[in-house]
């Protein structure tokens, strides 16, 4: 955490190394929330681009004092940035969710084995509560610990541990694992 | 079974899983439990699997050059009202209306003020003052010299407090401080290395062609390092020689040093022999400097907080290469 705090402090000198160190060790990890909870790897592109895109812009403004790390303050601008996205996206028919579960009822057998892609992880994301995808999306594919999500969600760390918990018993529900 | 615990036993199993430990290795501490982690673990890895997905690299690199070119082609940052418009004498003429204004009362509680108090802007506007007065470069290399005194003192004292963003500010005021030491020693053509920049020093002797960088009032955290004289061009060919150009020294040829004016009842020999002993003098307290600076910042290094100390060692580095650079520059 130190380490980003110094780069944050070059970054925002505009310091094209510590820019650069930033947007790698963070826009994969921004990418996979994205596409969880867009379900759309082209749309997640863009979307993150657009992510580093304001960050950058205003990175000035991004203070350590008030408490949240860097990657916080990135996950926050990721999630204002896919809320518009979908709301933008409100109309358009979403694929059900039946489908990902008959898909994994076909062979019983191999359901403990198959390999989930991140379409059907996405659609079944979207079926769980809002703070539940969150937590998943903040935990699974942004590799965030506790105390990192919760700072996010500003939130306390157990009830973080406990949406944890309800998501994932809702995830095996909707993937039949 | 006590909900609380079993989100607690569950994050514990998660965090082992994600660090290598397999399914089993969990399960097998809490026995009692397995039946109920079991699938959820499962389920747990299958969708972290699932998420480890990575954008296109060509959209990845792509992505980044247009990331970093539009940061680039940014505007600078606004710098705060008070720097933002004006040329160097207007910051000179709002500091000494600030000061007349303030009173002296004012102006001498902010000498021994500090970065994050309420006066500091004082103190820096009245050091603004201070070298816009001095009218010799030697006088003015002295006058750096004593202000990165105060730098060091200010860094050491913010680095204590933990104040990551003061001691960054501050090295920058000292970088730049020395940098002008460097600038107003060295003598004719001689070129300083500047934080990426280089420049070539304007002659040393000639009062009003020295770019002059007093320590900005309340230099925000993006401020730009000081501005410096650009580098000679080459004319281009069948252009003729500005005035200016026909008086430079062709390559090669020896320094020629201004004829220096000289004032009743002291001969020029008088003059040069001062200006030697002055350099001799700045040379004397740059060395104790040198030395004695960075001792005192890594005194403060084991006392910092660890959230000051990758800044303090940068001060302590900038430090180092600014005492360098000066002291090269009266070689």
């Amino acid at each position: 955490m130190q380490n980003e705090q110094d780069l944050v402090l070059r970054a925002q000198q505009r310091d094209e190394a510590a820019l650069t160190q930033l947007y790698e060790a963070n826009f994969d990890k921004i990418y996979r929330y994205v596409v969880i909870k867009i379900g759309d790897r082209t749309e997640a592109e863009d979307i993150s681009q657009q992510v580093f895109l304001n960050a950058f812009k205003s990175i000035s403004t991004f203070k350590r004092q008030q408490g949240i790390p860097f990657s916080a303050w990135l996950y926050r601008i990721a999630h204002n940035q896919v809320v518009d996205y979908l709301r933008k996206k409100a109309k358009r028919p979403a694929v059900p969710l039946e489908k990902v579960m008959i898909q994994a009822e076909d062979d019983p057998t191999m359901t403990a084995e198959r390999n989930l892609d991140m379409e059907q992880l996405s659609q079944a994301a979207r079926q769980l509560t809002s703070a539940q995808r969150e937590v998943i999306s903040l935990r699974f594919a942004g590799g965030l610990s506790i105390a990192e999500v919760a700072s996010v969600m500003s939130k306390s760390e157990g009830a973080v541990k406990a949406l944890q918990h309800s998501a994932i018993v809702s995830l095996r529900k909707l993937l039949s694992v | 079974m006590n909900g609380k615990r079993t989100d607690d036993i569950l994050n514990i199993c998660l965090e082992r899983l994600f660090l290598g430990d397999t399914i089993e290795q969990c399960l097998a501490s809490y026995p009692e439990m397995a039946a109920e982690l079991e699938p959820l673990l499962r389920t747990a890895m299958l969708s972290r699997q699932a998420a480890a997905i990575s954008p296109r690299p060509e959209f990845r690199a792509r992505a980044r050059a247009e990331l970093l070119r539009s940061v680039s082609q940014r505007p600078e940052p606004r710098r705060r009202w008070f720097a933002a418009w004006q040329p160097a004498w207007v910051t000179s003429l709002v500091a000494v209306l600030v000061l007349l204004l303030a009173g002296t009362g004012t102006v001498a509680a902010s000498a021994n003020s500090m970065p994050d108090e309420p006066l500091y802007p004082v103190k820096l506007a009245t050091e603004t003052v201070q070298v816009t007065l001095t009218r010799s470069p030697l006088d003015k290399a002295v006058l750096f010299t004593r202000l990165a005194d105060r730098r060091v003192r200010e860094i050491a004292v913010m680095a204590e407090k933990g104040k990551a963003g003061e001691v960054e500010r501050a090295a920058r005021r000292l970088d730049i401080h020395l940098t002008q030491v460097a600038r107003l020693a060295a003598p004719v053509g001689q070129v300083v290395e500047s934080e990426g920049e280089v420049t070539m020093m304007a002659p040393a002797e000639s009062e009003g062609e020295i770019s002059i960088m007093a320590p900005a009032p309340e230099a925000p955290p993006d401020a730009i390092p000081a501005p410096v004289a650009p580098p000679q061009r080459p004319r281009p060919p069948g252009v003729p020689p500005d005035d200016k150009e026909k008086t430079r020294r062709p390559e090669g040829a020896p320094a020629e040093r201004p004829a220096l004016k000289e004032s009743p009842g002291r001969g020029l020999k008088e003059q040069q022999e001062q200006k030697l002993e002055k350099r001799a003098e700045l040379k004397r307290k740059l060395l104790q400097r040198a030395s004695e600076h960075p001792e005192v910042l890594l005194k403060v290094m084991d006392r910092a907080p660890e959230s000051a100390k990758p800044a303090l060692r940068r001060a302590i580095e900038r430090s180092s290469q600014g005492y360098q650079k000066a002291l090269d520059s009266l070689e």
